[in-house]
């Protein structure tokens, strides 16, 4: 009972499916002996109905031979009649849907193991297979006569290719309804829901992220749904996310969505997996996990283009770029404490502690008028003098110490200075007895003295002279009074300069690393704009270069209402260049200084204050696009190299070319996409590869490219292997190493392993590049790790002369050289290899 | 004492508090005989409802017919999801009526007066019919306690004083239908 139906296509693989029906049953019920039934039969697959045919005749040699007892039944059968693998339907889980493949052109070969039928049939792009079967079990009741299996066979849906969108990767993932069409999963009353996750390749239970949901409900189950959640479907969050156009019905066969996928070379592998269920009102009828793709770390068609991304420095002497040592005013206060003789408005000659205060003072407004670029606009003293004594001596005495201080400090002054001088403050005063009260209750000793005075200043509040009239008289004036007073008598001298002189650079560098006045520290004096870049200048360390920068950026960001035209990039460039050079990119550091809105390089204005201005300058924007490229943001980085697309400098349109490609526009389908796409192909022997390789269409100029490469790269050999991949994939949408010709696997397991060995950092990147099948790594790492495991000894050495065969034979392993025995016993060897035979056999 | 008896019923199961669902209804098999009938039915879990109706008619089709009756029901759904597709249930009535059943000629029509308890068994499909529509199929069966007066044929009415003219004289359990309805049910929240 045959049934034919249409043909697939020629190139594609087919699923297929068994289910066993009871002949008298209807299709859709299912034959109630299936759990008997698929414990007997076996079904082998061939690719070929020529192999199919070879297959059957040694299945049923095989039959015949174990009737006759030769075989005991556990030998292998898929070795003797080599199959493809049998299709094993005791796995009770998965019946009546058992998936495989098979090509339409192969053959399906039954063996009834019970009672030795064999049964071949060739499948020849049918939809519909139906074999009948008569199978007896023996012990059991029942007898499975004339059941019927029926092969369903569906055409796979054709891998879709990835798009690659730059920092994306862009497919159309599809899941096919398990048992379509003879099982219909769908159902008016339930919902079909997929999650979409990503799971690390190394640790399954990791999850990285989930990513999409596809829901499908059924019309009846969409309405009471709606009802159950009370009329708001924002309570079922699924609800939502249902597609409304497209209900699940019972003709639904296969769920198509997008997959956008960012791309990230720091991410791990990958797999790309799903869980589906099926629910009715009741209960989820069917569920499980299916892994859809294996995502490697490194989708980058443009991993080898080849670009050097310079850094470009700005000129520190330009307009905008220089500082000029402004007028800044340092404020300054010093607390002396100097004596006076009794009565006198002299220092005592013999008070060397307040000769050396005044020497002091002395020293520093000499120093702060007589040093170049400082100059002393004000300054004033302020001088306080004990309470002992006539109230009126006592200020008139105060004033003329003031003078003699005042006189001692004009006298350090240069005449330049003196002129220059704005304002000078004098301020004298006498301190109050309640004072010294205070100053006498910080002792624990002396409260009670300062108690007794404060009593005596309350008593006559208004008289300084009657007050000191009656502390006179106390017991202990002389002693302990008279040893205190001096801690009322001070002077303050309080000043302000302006510095004026741009710095020299030794004097900017010594003030760096040695005063302690510009250390870091907020509460020191900071660094003018002109010493900072004075210090840029000349700074060689790159550390410490490094740190002048981030202060002058610090300092320059303090107003975080600046423009970018505002803000001083020469720091922010310098350090982006340190950054570049080290190989580490941030791309923070000169985003401020970007205006994004504004596409257009070295645009000079007018500001409001009639300031002149440029925003975006050339290296700040091309030092942000090399900072891009290396970290990787190609779709942000292709954004700001537009910005040199009008530009005439061939270097900043080579930078802009390379950002397009590495941001995955890199197709020649406009005009434009065609210019960029030339400049960065012609750009040299790899470059043309890499950009060829990247257009299926350019596919056949990249074997003859290949051979222009050098020879001493070992991206070269990585190339060549990786191109026949990239090539096999392109014709025959699989992604197996394993189906290619022998002489292309050899050529492209060659390749890679002579990459490996040239350079052992491409093992790893070969491990999670998408464009090397699994297999082909695999195979290349085991011949790499153990040589001549894989690969047959070479017939012509490296400069393409052909080996002797002494040569082949001392190169080849023990395991080799019986594999050739064997086989030219058996008669099964290439034409090489026969010579090889004849002197291993000693002919 | 039915009504009271019917919302005992609605009011011994527990509500759903977030979404009451909450579904008005009317047989129109009951519409055609004129005999109006207008119910409500209430959510009361996954599977589960409960529904009140009331019905009545006075002399439908010129019939000396007079009837009410309040009919609870519990319902079991058996798909998951209430007010769709099958359920069982069971259902009950308190009837009041006072019909008089025409014979043939002359002779006295025959009278039954009284009341009436039901419960039974019942159970339905309700096809969905929209967002908020129903349509629902339903019979159900059960036993009916009646107590009333009857006059038999060949009485004389006469005879009766007039206190034994409601008085009852007949009382008895019957196997009796519950519930025949195509009802279409609006779900109002």
């Amino acid at each position: 009972m045959v049934s034919v139906a249409g043909k697939a296509a020629a190139q594609d693989y087919i699923r297929v499916e068994g289910y066993v029906f009871n002949k008298e049953a209807p299709a859709e019920k299912g034959s109630e002996f299936k759990y008997q039934f698929y414990n007997i039969v076996k079904i082998f697959l061939f690719d070929t109905e020529e192999s199919g045919s070879v297959g059957a005749r040694k299945l049923r040699d095989y039959v015949y031979r174990m009737k006759k007892g030769e075989f005991t039944g556990r030998e292998d059968v898929n070795a003797i009649i080599q199959a493809e693998g049998t299709v094993d339907l005791s796995q009770r889980d998965e019946w009546p849907y058992r998936l495989t493949t098979v090509s339409p052109e192969g053959t399906l070969l039954f063996w009834d193991t019970n009672g030795g039928d064999v049964k071949e049939v060739k499948v020849k792009g049918r939809e519909r297979i139906d074999v009948e079967f008569s199978v007896k079990t023996e012990g059991l009741s029942l007898l499975l006569e004339k059941s019927v299996l029926t092969v369903s066979t569906r055409s796979l849906a054709p891998p879709e290719p990835i798009q690659d969108d730059g920092d994306t990767l862009h497919f159309r993932e599809n899941y096919q309804f398990p048992g379509w069409p003879v099982q219909r999963m769908g159902k008016s009353d339930a919902r079909f829901a997929l999650q979409s996750y990503i799971v690390s390749s190394s640790d399954p239970t990791d999850t990285v992220e989930y990513r999409n949901v596809v829901v499908m409900d059924g019309k009846e189950y969409h309405a009471t749904q709606l009802r159950r959640m009370g009329y708001d479907g924002t309570r079922d969050a699924l609800y939502e996310v249902a597609d409304k156009l497209d209900p699940l019905t019972d003709s639904t066969a296969i769920v198509f969505w997008e997959e956008i996928i960012p791309k990230n070379e720091r991410n791990k592998n990958a797999i790309l997996k799903a869980h589906v269920w099926f629910e009715d009102y009741n209960h989820v009828y069917h569920s499980e996990q299916r892994q859809l793709k294996e995502l490697k770390r490194t989708w980058n068609r443009m991993r080898f283009l080849e670009y050097s991304l310079k850094t470009l420095q700005m000129n520190p002497y330009d307009q905008y770029n220089v500082r000029v040592p402004e007028k800044k005013p340092v404020n300054g206060d010093i607390s002396l404490h100097i004596e006076f003789a009794t009565g006198k408005a002299v220092i005592d000659p013999k008070d060397t502690a307040s000769a050396r205060e005044l020497d002091f003072l002395k020293n520093t407004v000499y120093e702060l008028t007589h040093t170049e670029g400082k100059r002393l606009m004000r300054y004033s003293i302020v001088g306080v003098a004990s309470p002992e004594g006539s109230y009126a001596r006592n200020t008139a005495l105060a004033r003329e110490r003031l003078d003699y201080i005042d006189r001692q400090v004009k006298n350090e002054m240069s005449s330049e200075a003196l002129v220059n001088l704005r304002k000078t403050g004098l301020d004298s005063r006498v301190a109050t007895w309640e004072e010294f009260a205070d100053t006498l209750a910080n002792y624990p000793d002396l409260v009670s003295y300062a108690e007794e005075i404060r009593g005596i200043v309350a008593s006559c509040p208004n008289s300084l002279d009657q007050q000191f009239a009656k502390i006179r008289h106390l017991p202990y004036y002389n002693t302990v009074i008279k040893d205190n007073l001096h801690k009322l008598r001070r002077v303050n001298f309080v000043y302000t300069t302006v510095v004026y002189r741009e710095w020299t650079p030794e004097e900017t560098m010594d003030r760096y690393y040695n005063d302690p006045q510009y250390k870091e520290n907020p509460r020191y004096e900071e660094f003018a704009d002109a010493e900072l870049w004075t210090l840029m200048l000349h700074m060689k360390d790159t550390t410490e270069l490094e740190k002048i920068c981030r202060r002058a950026i610090r300092m320059d960001n303090r107003n975080r209402n600046k423009k970018p035209e505002d803000l001083w990039a020469l720091p922010a460039n310098i350090l982006a260049t340190i950054c570049l050079n080290r190989n580490k990119p941030d791309t923070t550091i000169l985003a401020p200084y970007i205006d994004v809105t504004q596409p257009r390089v070295d645009w000079e204005f007018t500001d409001m204050n009639g300031n002149p201005r440029k925003l975006n300058p050339t290296p700040i924007i091309a030092n942000q696009v090399a900072m891009m490229i290396k970290a990787e943001h190609n779709t942000r980085a292709v954004y700001l190299a537009g910005f040199f697309k009008n530009s005439d400098d061939p270097a900043m349109q080579q930078l802009y070319a390379i950002a397009r490609c590495k941001a995955g526009y890199f197709k020649p389908d406009t005009p434009e996409g065609m210019h960029y796409w030339e400049m960065v192909h012609d750009s040299s022997p790899r470059n043309a590869v890499v950009m060829d390789m990247a257009i299926p269409a350019y596919v056949g100029a990249v074997r003859d490219e290949l051979e222009e490469l050098d020879p001493e790269d070992p991206v070269t050999y990585y190339l060549k292997a990786q191109f026949e991949c990239f090539e096999f994939y392109q014709f025959n949408k699989a992604d197996k190493m394993g189906l290619m010709n022998e002489d292309t696997q050899t050529y492209a397991i060659r390749n890679l392993v002579t990459a490996f060995r040239m350079d052992p950092k491409l093992i790893e990147e070969a491990s999670n590049d998408w464009f090397i099948f699994s297999d082909l790594y695999k195979s290349a790492k085991q011949e790499y790790d153990e040589p001549g495991s894989v690969l047959p000894p070479m017939m012509v050495d490296e400069s393409g002369q052909a080996k002797s065969i002494e040569e082949i034979i001392a190169e080849m392993t023990e395991e080799q050289k019986n594999d050739i025995i064997m086989r030219g016993n058996a008669g099964d060897l290439t034409d090489d290899e026969w010579p090889i035979f004849d002197k291993l056999s000693g002919f | 004492m039915a009504m009271a008896f019917g919302l005992l019923l609605l009011l011994a199961f527990p509500q759903q508090g977030r979404a009451q669902r909450l579904a008005v209804k009317t047989n129109a098999l009951y519409l055609a005989a004129l005999t109006p009938d207008l119910g409500v039915e209430v959510i009361t879990g996954e599977r589960t409802s409960v529904a009140l109706s009331v019905f009545g008619h006075y002399k439908p089709y010129g019939l000396d017919s007079k009837l009410l009756v309040i009919q609870p029901e519990f319902r079991y759904w058996f798909n998951g999801r209430p007010l769709t597709r099958e359920y069982v249930g069971i259902s009950a009535f308190a009837a009041t009526y006072d019909m008089s059943l025409p014979t043939k000629g002359d002779v006295m029509p025959n009278i039954f007066r009284g009341d009436a308890l039901a419960i039974g068994l019942s159970g339905g499909h309700v096809f969905n019919l929209g967002k908020r529509w129903n349509f629902e199929l339903s019979a159900g069966t059960g036993i009916l306690l009646f107590r009333q007066k009857q006059y038999f044929q060949g009485d004389n009415y006469e005879d009766y004083y007039v206190g034994e003219l409601t008085k009852p004289n007949t009382w008895g359990f019957k196997i009796f239908p519950v519930k025949l309805a195509a009802t279409f049910i609006y779900i109002i929240k």
